[in-house]
């Protein structure tokens, strides 16, 4: 079993496939049966952070307080479209207790943003972007000298709109001109004219879906420590390692003098998948003044300068025979990539969730002077879906069947991009649970039929995703000398219940009580690596690696206690955390009373995450239900249940799974109902930049939510049997909802979010008719 | 008369005095002070402005009867000197003498109530604040208490889980604690707090009558009761407040009287308190109450503090016009009464004239023929400023037809607003369906509201109309 190997390793990970070298185990650990009766996995054990997290005592970098720590906060740009023509810090140095600024004048020219500009730059390309950075004794002293900053901008033409951005005349943020790459991403298979022509049902509509803003409740923060020329920087971060080389190579220093932490985090949802520019600007500051920094973001910061999922706007043709067979879809996108690289293609779910046979998609990634993108809760894929089922639905409607069964008459037993096998899809079990929960004869037959002011309506939608993880991964297992265990691993727990789920497989496999257990992540210097938590990829990437590295220290338990009691090792087995003679069951030791014997040693294994199968697709499916009730007199949407079943494989907690999905509907309904960052149209600014004008669902926008599980495991994927849930929880949510109120009101409502303004104008078509 | 402010922090007596202080100012916020002690970084700071309420602390005060009530406030929106004579209790005060967690902390633990934390320490005292005041378990409770904390993560199901357990359950509270903080508030002076350095003036006066007189002795200061406006010009603006009177601590301003015909209620009755008040004769009022902003700024925010900003689309001036309500101001010159309806006098500007303060609010009682209704438009279910409001009143003869009627409208206009061309043609009109679709059409254009990020101007005027419309819907079933 220690064997290994190293492969070439490839799997989706948020926006692309990505393909890196890694070490394997050489033999694969038998995957747990789909049948097995496992203890302690499967079951909804308390969370390992609780207590922590109640106790008010769990520290998160945004608490992190060091001795003599200076603060910094950053002057950014008030203009949409600028460029620096000069900057005056001299009345800011001036201030008691300022102690240095950072501008493009003085700072080291780094690279940012892929090399498309620097860590300062004097071109300034959307409201919110970086010109100063200053530290000082506290954040209101560093805040009061941003003001006292002169700078002399030179004022450009700004374009904030995607489809404007790409017109010819439009002003151009690159030389290059605004479309990312110069051309569109284009995917072909089949001939989709052809497919059309053939067609008995054509239909053509465009959708478009708006920019949100991930606002975790802890803003984007670090604290930086030099200690020589060492550096020790605590981050709010999705990826520690990530952090870590983006400082190493920004500050052009030795990987191994940087350590990055990270213990608990305030949420991220993919805008801290990558380094910040604040944490380089801190670690820059605290060289200079010889104090640690740290840097925080404050609410406005956030909804203009961390990310957010890019806006769309969709242009879906499909067409199918008569008996609803799906002959051709094409599909035309353009969305805002904000100022800087960033992803906003998103028809990944239509290439890859029906059988049919000839697709084509082409999709722009515009540059507009607004803040940059970043991958959101399954990029793409959110506001994709929405367009794709509402698409499905008309089809259905289009060709007299329902919904429900369209999507089954379209059903693909294979990946349709790969033509692989998948390693599980039972998204057909998931539409039935599904239907028969939310009770889908109960939707009104003809939509908007319902009579009354209140309108109620009964819609759903498909998600796919992938989330299968891969290698590498690693992690260590450390045995003491009273039999407690350490789980080391180099992931990160933004709060999905990584620890738990970690020490719940250690446990299982060393027959150990949780309490016997403690896990240790994100810690650059200690923990062995592993990728950032995004994707849906952590659960089924990091518990193989641990119940690997569990089994290797079985193993390795058989061979001391082997030694200790003169026996061959194929004489002893571990049985309920004990080491007993086969021969002679009467003749064993406890693992404590084997550690004693092995005295001051620690004994470690590293796991390995196992090479995923080839010749398979692997993928998460689902489909969510929602009830709703439109208000027509004030063009209130009230969501009153959401019905989720999914195919995610192995349930490691059940507890924390329902959390994943409860939290995924909610921003889901956020999506939908609520949520958008709106820029003033004459100005470029963003207006809201608070959390009283960016909404998100509270307590009272929640309904009914019913999670239902259709899978057992994936043991073809990996040792444990699990897939990744908190990308497939959120995919589906809007889409159900838009669809439900579609079946409502009989009014299609191609805009998200949708707002009260957009019902109304829906229903009455504008106010003379009001 | 005093330059230190003394309060309970966790069990323990504490006194800030603002002259030899140097980290703390009088406009510190108490989320900024308590994040400056060491070993009471469980309160969190999501947004600093009263949107997300992970810095929910509980203020515990002595009530009439010698009892502690129990207050869940946004310490982001309060200045120090609030805390004068209370009990702050953070999420550091609840665990056990042996770390022990305190029964809402258990129920989050079971429940699975966090994720990644960051809000849980404001929803463990949302909860705690419930809990202590015994409050019973159900849905709108919950909703009511814990719509002011903001989680990105968990989708609330296992809060509201763990809310319904510790409510059902109701163990015995920890009345040896409960006890000692009663004695420390006891022995708390209570008398009035002046502070003048060199950048700042911060008065806390005792009594009415000082109130007034500082009032006529410092014309231009602030005046400000919680501080839900004026902290944000503190935190995110980073002004220096220059003068400041500060009304919290005038008992005689919470007061509120009953007469046969009317309630009297003093500008200093928190919304909250306003809510409760206003139930049984003034419904409208209190559902009004209900949905203003969260509990933790219910429990701060005033009537008058709400009256003074003359937002224009606060939610509370259309109701109380609708309620042909009359504020009444005092100086030390005396009182005046003005309509409410003539209250407002532009954007943002009311009419106080020579008087100094907002004293009450007087409110006649409607008889059985006046109909009064409260919408607003938002959003999100609750904790949205409204795209537009409206209160409406109507008063119908035996005849059934409309012997008077009020139309008031916020966030139609920059100020609250009547639809009066409307109302002239509603008058004497016979109240039924085609009445009321003859007066939308003429309600549609009486108004020429803003777009801006909360909505279009189109669906504002739609909105408006529509809601003519529910109104008579709504009286008709």
């Amino acid at each position: 079993m220690a064997d290994k190997k190293v492969i070439k390793s490839r799997y989706f990970f948020e926006e692309d496939f990505e393909e890196q070298l890694a070490e394997v185990p050489a033999e694969k650990v038998a995957a747990w049966d789909k049948k097995a009766k496992l203890k302690i996995v499967g079951k909804g054990v308390d969370r390992y952070d609780a207590y922590d997290k109640v106790s008010g005592t769990a520290r998160y970098t945004f608490d992190i307080q060091l001795p003599h720590m200076a603060y910094a906060k950053t002057l950014r740009c008030p203009y949409a479209h600028a460029c620096i023509k000069s900057i005056d810090v001299s009345q800011a140095e001036k201030m008691p207790g300022v102690l240095a600024v950072l501008t493009a004048d003085n700072a080291p020219k780094i690279k940012w943003y892929r090399g498309t500009s620097y860590l300062f730059d004097r071109h300034l390309r959307y409201a919110g972007d970086e010109v100063a950075c200053v530290a000082a004794k506290s954040e209101r002293i560093a805040a009061q000298a941003l003001k006292k900053i002169k700078v002399e901008y030179e004022v450009l033409p700004f374009v904030a709109d995607a489809g404007k951005a790409m017109q010819p005349d439009a002003p151009k943020l690159y030389e290059n001109g605004n479309i990312a790459g110069g051309k569109p991403s284009v995917y072909e298979r089949g001939n989709a004219d052809e497919g059309f022509n053939r067609a008995d049902v054509v239909v053509e509509e465009t959708f478009d879906t708006q920019v949100v803003v991930h606002n975790p409740t802890e803003p984007h923060c670090s604290v930086v420590n030099w200690d020589g020329d060492k550096l020790t920087v605590w981050d709010s971060t999705q990826s520690v390692f990530g952090v870590r080389n983006a400082l190493a190579d920004s500050l052009d220093i030795p990987a191994n003098h940087v350590r990055v932490i990270k213990k608990y985090m305030g949420g991220g949802f993919g805008s801290k998948l990558a380094a910040g520019k604040y944490t380089i600007m801190a670690a820059l500051l605290a060289r200079t003044i010889g104090r640690p920094v740290k840097i925080s973001m404050d609410r406005e910061e956030m909804n203009l300068a961390v990310g957010n999922r890019p806006d769309s706007v969709q242009k879906l043709k499909f067409g199918a025979k008569k008996d609803g067979t799906l002959l051709a879809m094409s599909h035309y996108s353009y969305g805002a990539a904000g100022a800087y690289p960033s992803g906003a293609g998103c028809s990944w779910p239509l290439r890859s969730i029906y059988k049919c046979p000839n697709v084509r998609t082409e999709e722009y990634t515009v540059f507009i002077n607004a803040g940059p993108g970043r991958p959101f809760r399954a990029p793409g894929h959110v506001q994709g879906t929405f367009a794709l089922e509402a698409m499905i639905d008309t089809m259905a409607e289009k060709t007299g069947m329902d919904p429900l069964d369209f999507r089954l008459k379209n059903y693909s037993e294979i990946d349709p991009v790969s033509g692989q096998p998948y390693t599980t899809k039972r998204l057909r079990e998931a539409y039935e649970a599904g239907a028969k929960a939310i009770g889908w004869e109960n939707r009104n037959k003809k939509p908007g039929s319902d009579s009354g002011v209140i309108k109620r309506g009964l819609g759903m939608a498909s998600q796919i995703w992938w989330g299968g993880g891969g290698p590498p991964t690693y992690a260590n297992l450390k045995m003491n000398r009273d039999g407690s265990v350490e789980v080391l691993c180099g992931t990160q727990d933004i709060g999905t219940g990584t620890y738990t789920i970690l020490a719940q497989v250690a446990a299982e496999v060393l027959e150990l009580p949780m309490d016997k257990v403690s896990v240790i992540l994100g810690d650059t210097a200690v923990t062995p690596y592993a990728h950032g938590s995004g994707g849906s990829v952590t659960a089924p990437s990091t518990t193989p690696a641990v119940r690997h590295a569990a089994e290797l220290m079985k193993e390795k338990l058989i061979g001391y206690a082997a030694a200790q009691m003169n026996l061959p090792p194929e004489r002893i087995a571990y049985r309920s955390g004990e080491l007993v003679d086969r021969d002679n069951p009467a003749q064993k030791m406890s693992v404590s009373a084997l550690m004693r014997k092995v005295r001051e040693q620690v004994l470690v294994t590293t796991g390995m995450r196992e090479a995923n199968p080839e010749g398979y697709a692997v993928n998460t499916f689902g489909a969510q239900f929602a009830e709703v009730e439109v208000h027509t007199d004030t063009g209130k949407i009230v969501v009153k249940r959401i019905v989720a079943a999914h195919d995610i494989g192995r349930t490691l907690n059940r507890k924390l799974l329902e959390n994943q999905f409860e939290g995924g509907i909610m921003q889901g309904i956020g999506f939908a109902l609520m949520e958008e960052r709106v820029i003033d149209r004459n100005t470029g600014k963003v207006l809201t930049t608070n959390l009283e004008n960016y909404k998100m669902t509270l307590l009272p926008d929640m309904p009914e939510i019913e999670v239902i599980i259709v899978s057992d495991a994936d043991p073809l994927l990996n040792n444990t049997g699990v897939k990744g849930i908190g990308e497939p929880a959120h995919i589906p949510t809007a889409a159900a909802i838009a669809n439900a109120v579609y079946n409502a009101t009989g009014v299609r409502f191609k805009s998200l979010p949708l707002t009260p303004d957009k019902v109304l104008q829906g229903l009455y078509g504008g106010v003379k008719q009001g | 008369m005093r330059e230190s402010i003394s309060f309970v922090l966790n069990g323990k007596i504490t006194v800030i005095d603002f002259l030899s202080e140097t980290r703390f100012t009088p406009t510190t916020t108490v989320l900024n002070y308590l994040r400056s002690l060491p070993g009471h970084r469980g309160v969190k700071e999501g947004c600093a402005e009263g949107d997300c309420g992970a810095c929910t602390v509980v203020l515990a005060e002595l009530n009439g009867d010698g009892r502690l009530t129990y207050r869940a406030v946004n310490s982001c929106l309060i200045f120090l000197p609030k805390l004068h004579g209370k009990a702050l209790l953070t999420v550091e005060y609840l665990k056990g003498q042996n770390g022990q967690l305190h029964p809402v902390q258990q129920a989050l633990v079971e429940t699975h109530g966090s994720q990644c934390g960051f809000c849980t320490p404001g929803f463990v005292m949302s909860l705690y604040a419930l809990y202590q005041e015994k409050t019973e378990y159900s849905r709108e409770n919950a909703e009511e208490a814990l719509a002011g904390n903001l989680c990105r993560c968990t989708g609330y199901q296992p809060i509201l889980k763990a809310a319904e357990k510790v409510l059902k359950e109701k163990p015995a509270a920890d009345s040896e604690k409960e006890q000692k903080l009663i004695r420390l508030l006891k022995n708390l002076p209570k008398e009035s707090v002046a502070v003048q350095t060199e950048k700042q003036y911060y008065h806390l006066p005792a009594t009415l009558d000082e109130l007034l007189h500082l009032r006529q002795t410092y014309p231009q200061a602030l005046l400000l009761n919680g501080a839900t406006d004026a902290a944000l010009r503190v935190t995110k603006k980073f002004e220096t407040l220059p003068a400041v009177i500060d009304t919290s601590a005038v008992a005689e301003l919470g007061f509120f009287t009953k007469t046969e015909r009317s309630f009297i209620i003093g500008s200093g009755v928190t919304i909250q308190r306003l809510k409760d008040i206003s139930r049984d004769h003034f419904p409208a009022l209190s559902r009004m109450c209900r949905v203003f902003g969260s509990r933790q700024i219910r429990q701060i925010a005033t009537l008058g503090g709400n009256l003074g900003t003359a937002s224009p689309i606060g939610d509370m001036l259309p109701v109380l016009m609708a309620y042909d309500g009359t504020v009444i101001l005092k100086s030390l010159n005396g009182e005046r009464r003005v309509s409410l309806d003539e209250f407002v006098l532009g954007y943002r500007q009311i009419d106080l004239k020579e008087e100094k303060i907002i004293y009450a609010v007087e409110l006649p009682i409607p008889g059985a023929n006046v109909h009064i209704r409260t919408y607003k438009i938002s959003k999100r279910r609750e904790v949205d400023i409204s795209t537009v409001s409206a209160a409406f009143r109507l008063e119908l003869n035996n005849k059934e037809t409309i012997e008077r009627i009020k139309l008031v409208y916020g966030g139609m206009a920059e100020t609250t607003k009547r639809a009066y061309k409307t109302e002239a043609f509603l008058q004497g009109k016979a109240w039924n369906g085609e009445t009321v679709l003859a007066a939308q059409k003429i309600l549609v254009d009486e108004f020429t509201p803003i777009s801006d990020a909360r909505s279009g101007a189109d669906f504002r005027r739609i909105a408006a109309a529509n809601l003519l419309l529910k109104f008579w819907q709504e009286l008709s079933k």
